[in-house]
């Protein structure tokens, strides 16, 4: 099996103004480690610069934690590194049962149960790509499954929300993933379902089975289980907030 | 074997105690003025509006004879430990589930199951360590449970300084009783809390803030059990380790936390991202095992009104005894011939939608209209798993003395408070909440109505 290298970068920028302070953080941005994928490097740098805390989530996600109190008008999160991954499969011999079971974001009615007649996940992935139209603005945070598929479009969030209740209705296990896509942009979302013994990557948004080219940093129920970037700060301010990936290739 | 409710009552009343329950009604409105003074008020918000009402104190309490409360004692127990052991079951290895005895449906469905919580193991093991048991007594004599409740149970407050004022206005009618003493309730709750924390920082009680409709509660409560009333705003997570910053100079570290800010609010990077009431990264060292949190996070998957029918089997499936207090008798629309008895019966029940409380959701086939009982059986037949039913209870009535002065009926349940330390103990008293109207089933302090003491009778 192949075996290729992968330079990535995340970067959360945000300036206040006026300054904020009590700043609390927590990110799942460092990939994960798994049969199909292997952290070579990694590094996290948060300026201004802070104790960051490593821990693990309920989902068995990466954390990492920690707060920064003095006033301050810019924060700054780099995660960069090497990954080495080989094609997209991960092997889980008891996944968990709350993959199966509908959440706010992922319930579904007959019309989606429709669109999993097959219960089969490629034809689920096929049948909402022609379904959904990529618009940005269409749809927010809260958008759910049933809100996708009455208005018939959105974003990677929302396809893969679609797709997650589509999986559960017939019966599959599905979850939600976040992480990185080959080259420049934001960071992207995509499902994993269970066949009986691993887990496959699908990409509803592309329509492709996931097999390179993909980095995953934390999986959930649903994006409200994994988001790669959650903050907290205290004052009154105008905040302005960029975040910028990149995935990149190596060549031998 | 059917005792009428004025013989329960003449018996308990004997050896002079008759004479000084005329004692406690004639200072009732002493005692409703000093309780206004102490601030004993009820929040509620209805219609986005936030109204405090008084919780009205009724004079004439509840006395639970000695050898009956034992039994209860014993079934509390019995309760609140199979509880305990399914709350750890279910965010670790879930045998329950595999052995079949419970269904996967009323457990990852379950709006109070928190994925975020496997594997996770609380301080000592503990996660229920303050039940509030809410029981009734039907008119044979039999005590049922009626709902458990295991997140934040409130109410413990109200009997506690209603025995305190009782007793400046009427000593003699302690001398003459031989009635348990519930003043240890803030004792007993520190012990607990002592053994949570383990000698890692000091106790806190965390409240939402003096908005919340048990403010007066927590403030109370933090005074009688030496813990720091801590707001939002007051605890900070740095380097996994939980720190006080309010009053004091220097950040002091916190071993336990008695939080009364429900689960959904408790940390803003872990759950609900708009929550203001929160601790940011508490989750983080919750998870580490650096403090203890009170009661434990996830604990809404073993008291909803759903799991509430398996719990009889939990007691079976992890002490292997019988149980001691039977639940009153439930349906679920989720087992076939369950669904079946309810379609054909439904007027004769009364059906809870499982994911409300405080009395809201709750319908009784006998009030409805043939149009109303079809529409709420369209309603089961959609979605099973959010409706149970359960046979109307008839419980008993206690007396109330009402606003013309003269002794009316009410319906009455009573909240048991079992904490959970090194021991589960029981609380020797009680909230004994009664209706607002005569002919109410409905005992929610959000829905009108008002309080009595609970006397345990001490034996000789």
């Amino acid at each position: 099996m192949d075996l290729l290298k992968y330079n990535y970068q995340y970067i959360t920028e945000s300036s206040f103004v006026p300054p904020v302070e009590h700043h609390f953080f927590k990110m799942r941005a460092l990939p994960m480690e798994n049969a199909c994928q292997h952290i070579l490097t990694a590094e996290m740098t948060v300026s201004p610069q802070c104790q960051l805390n490593h821990s693990k989530d309920g989902f068995g996600n990466s954390v990492q934690c920690g707060s920064f109190s003095e006033p301050h008008n810019h924060f700054r999160i780099e995660s960069r590194g090497v990954v080495e991954c080989s094609a997209y499969c991960i092997p889980d011999a008891s996944p968990k049962d709350f993959y199966l079971y509908p959440t706010r974001l992922t319930e579904w009615n007959k019309d989606i149960a429709q669109l999993a007649s097959s219960g089969n996940a490629h034809d689920i992935m096929h049948a909402i790509y022609g379904l959904l139209t990529y618009e940005r603005f269409a749809t927010d945070n809260s958008t759910t499954a049933i809100d996708t598929f009455s208005i018939r479009k959105g974003v990677c969030q929302d396809y893969a929300h679609l797709m997650i209740a589509a999986c559960r209705s017939a019966g599959l296990k599905a979850r939600y993933v976040n992480g990185l896509m080959l080259g420049e942009g934001e960071t992207h979302a995509w499902v994993e379902v269970h066949d009986g013994e691993k887990w496959l990557g699908y990409d509803p948004t592309h329509d492709c089975q996931i097999d390179y080219g993909y980095i995953k940093f934390a999986h959930g129920r649903d994006v409200a289980d994994c988001p790669s970037n959650r903050g907290r700060f205290y004052g009154w301010t105008m905040e302005t907030m960029a975040v910028t990936c990149k995935l990149i290739k190596q060549e031998n | 074997m059917i005792m009428s409710t004025e013989l329960d009552t003449n018996t308990t009343m004997s050896n002079g105690a008759a004479m000084s329950e005329t004692d406690l009604v004639d200072c009732r409105d002493t005692v409703n003025k000093w309780m206004e003074r102490y601030g004993v008020r009820f929040g509620v918000y209805k219609n986005g509006v936030f109204n405090e009402q008084l919780f009205p104190f009724d004079a004439i309490p509840r006395q639970i004879p000695a050898d009956e409360w034992e039994m209860l004692e014993r079934g509390l127990v019995q309760r609140v430990k199979a509880l305990n052991m399914f709350l750890y079951d279910i965010y670790h290895d879930k045998k329950i589930v595999q052995d079949g005895v419970v269904p996967k449906e009323f457990t990852y469905e379950s709006k109070g199951y928190m994925p975020e919580c496997e594997g996770i193991t609380p301080s000592k093991d503990v996660y229920a360590h303050i039940a509030g048991i809410d029981l009734v007594q039907a008119k044979d004599g039999r005590w049922l449970i009626l709902e458990d409740n295991l997140r934040i149970p409130s109410g413990a407050s109200y009997p506690m300084i209603a025995r305190t004022v009782t007793r400046k206005a009427s000593p003699q009618t302690f001398r003459d009783n031989l009635i348990h003493d519930n003043r240890n309730y803030g004792e007993m709750l520190r012990e607990m809390m002592d053994y949570i924390n383990d000698g890692r920082g000091i106790n806190v009680i965390l409240t939402p803030g003096r908005y919340n409709s048990a403010f007066f509660e927590h403030s109370f409560l933090a005074e009688k059990t030496g813990a720091t009333l801590a707001f939002p705003g007051d605890l900070i997570v740095d380097n996994g380790i939980v720190y006080y910053t309010g009053i004091y100079k220097e950040k002091v570290r916190v071993g336990a936390i008695y939080r009364r800010v429900s689960d959904e609010y408790l940390d803003p990077l872990a759950f609900e991202p708009t929550s203001l009431l929160g601790v940011p990264n508490l989750m983080e060292a919750y998870r580490a095992g650096t403090v203890g949190v009170i009661n434990a996070l996830g604990n809404g998957v073993a008291d909803d009104k759903g799991i509430y029918y398996f719990v009889p089997k939990m007691v079976k499936y992890y002490l292997n005894e019988e149980p001691i207090l039977q639940n009153a008798p439930t349906y679920l629309p989720f087992f076939e011939e369950d669904f079946n008895y309810i379609i054909n019966n439904i007027d004769k029940l009364v059906i809870k939608d499982v994911a409300e409380a405080g009395g809201y959701g709750v319908m009784f086939g006998r009030d409805m209209t043939p149009e109303r009982l079809e529409e709420v059986k369209n309603l089961i037949i959609k979605d099973p798993r959010r409706w149970i039913a359960q046979e109307v209870v008839d419980f008993i009535d206690l007396d109330i003395i009402d606003e013309t002065g003269k002794p009316s009926p009410r319906k009455c349940d009573l909240r048991a408070f079992v904490i959970t330390g090194k021991e589960t103990k029981v609380w020797r008293s009680g909230l004994t909440r009664f209706s607002r109207n005569p002919n109410s089933f409905v005992v929610n302090s959000s829905q009108g109505g008002g309080f009595k003491d609970t006397w345990v009778m001490d034996k000789n």
